[in-house]
């Protein structure tokens, strides 16, 4: 009899520390596999995009041209591969002005940083836009 | 009874110490689960403060250049003022997404600006548009802030030489040299339009007067043209648009070649 009550102590033991160490290990999965550090980059990566493609007005005179296609083509270019990202325009009202989508690949299920990006236009008209890029590491 | 109670010991001890492996489990994954929400980045984020200096630069100066294009195609004179504050409004409002951001501006007035443009077409051969305003950028946030002053200057400038040489009667072979500068430094234009004084008005020479356009690429631009001009002063006068759509226009009277 002590042995089997020792041998149900054991599995008891057992039971609880299966228990306790199940749940350290799936919150271990909860944790982001993409640091801050990573994500901070992602942001930089997006404004320097945005900056470079503005440097000479060029972002401007797409968007005025409504030319989705290029300025995704340019995003695509300029950002480096293993980034997906979302643009949407806005123009002065905040109202969305893109009718296509400027996109490279799907950003769901992936941890998101969002970049605000303010955009004037050269030409006489003064057109600004409010640009929101999305990005997330594409792995 | 003694095994019994011996074992119904055991047994309560060992559901408690399973319940206590469950309880400690689930405060475990309540507080992880509690913390991955709190840090899930789907909010904005800001992006390094430089960035935003660069934005809002950036930003200021295709307004300027925007406003100067407007002005010197006719737009009212306050154009430029009138847009760096709405610029100034939006870049408070949208400029970064934490912290406080204002800019505010003084358009040049010294002359020859007014209102921070400033507007020369002469005759002597040079002609320029420009444009000029002093900014200071203030951005704060609970850590930090930032006072940047800086001035943005542009300007289209336009200079012209011609020659010409007589081809009997009142004919005339016409050639203008233009030279096209923005910010001092050479520039392409998006269009020229040539003109010569004849009988006291401005005519553009016509299908038959053989005009050519000679690009150097390095902002110099030959156009020659034949005509018929009366008299022993010939006048042209140069219209040009830059890349960036800022008009300008120089007027200058061509010396007489042997």
């Amino acid at each position: 009899m002590p042995g089997s009550r020792g041998q149900i102590r054991v599995l008891d033991a057992f039971l609880a520390s299966t228990l306790v160490f199940s749940a350290l290990a799936f919150t271990s999965l909860l944790h982001p596999a993409v640091t801050p550090n990573k994500q901070e980059e992602l942001g930089a990566l997006g404004s320097n995009a945005l900056i470079e493609l503005d440097e000479n007005g060029t972002l401007a005179l797409l968007i005025d041209g409504r030319n989705w296609a290029s300025v995704r083509e340019s995003l695509k270019l300029l950002l480096p591969p293993g980034v997906s990202f979302n643009l949407t325009v806005f123009d002065e009202a905040e109202r969305p002005i893109n009718n296509s989508t400027i996109s490279n690949g799907g950003l769901l299920d992936r941890r998101v940083m969002s970049v605000q990006y303010l955009c004037a236009s050269q030409g006489p008209g003064s057109n600004w836009y409010l640009l929101r890029l999305q990005l997330a590491w594409a792995w | 009874m003694g095994v019994v109670s011996g074992m119904g010991r055991v047994t309560s001890s060992g559901q408690v110490f399973v319940l206590s492996g469950l309880i400690i489990a689930l405060i475990i994954l309540s507080t992880e689960c509690y913390v991955y929400e709190l840090s899930s980045p789907w909010e904005p984020s800001p992006y390094p403060a430089i960035d935003l200096v660069l934005m809002v630069q950036l930003g200021t100066r295709h307004v300027v250049i925007g406003s100067l294009a407007n002005v010197s195609r006719g737009g009212p004179n306050q154009t430029l003022v009138e847009n760096l504050e709405r610029w100034g409004n939006l870049v408070g409002e949208y400029g970064y997404q934490l912290g406080r951001c204002t800019q505010t501006f003084s358009a040049a007035e010294t002359p020859p600006y007014t209102s921070g443009i400033g507007i020369s077409w002469g005759s002597n051969g040079a002609g320029f548009s420009v444009a000029s305003a002093n900014f200071t950028l203030r951005w704060s946030d609970r850590e930090t802030g930032l006072e940047l002053n800086y001035a943005v200057s542009v300007n289209t400038t336009l200079l012209v030489e011609g020659t010409y040489r007589k081809t009997g009667g009142d004919g005339k072979d016409v050639n203008v040299t233009a030279h096209l500068l923005n910010e001092e430094k050479p520039a392409l234009l998006e269009n020229i339009s040539i003109y010569y004084r004849a009988s006291g008005e401005w005519l553009a020479p016509g299908p038959s007067s053989n005009q050519i356009l000679t690009d150097y690429g390095d902002g110099t631009y030959l156009i020659s043209f034949s005509a018929d001009i009366p008299g022993e002063t010939v006048e042209v006068s140069a219209h040009i648009y830059d890349r960036r759509g800022v008009y300008a226009r120089a007027n200058t009277t061509c010396t007489e070649l042997p």
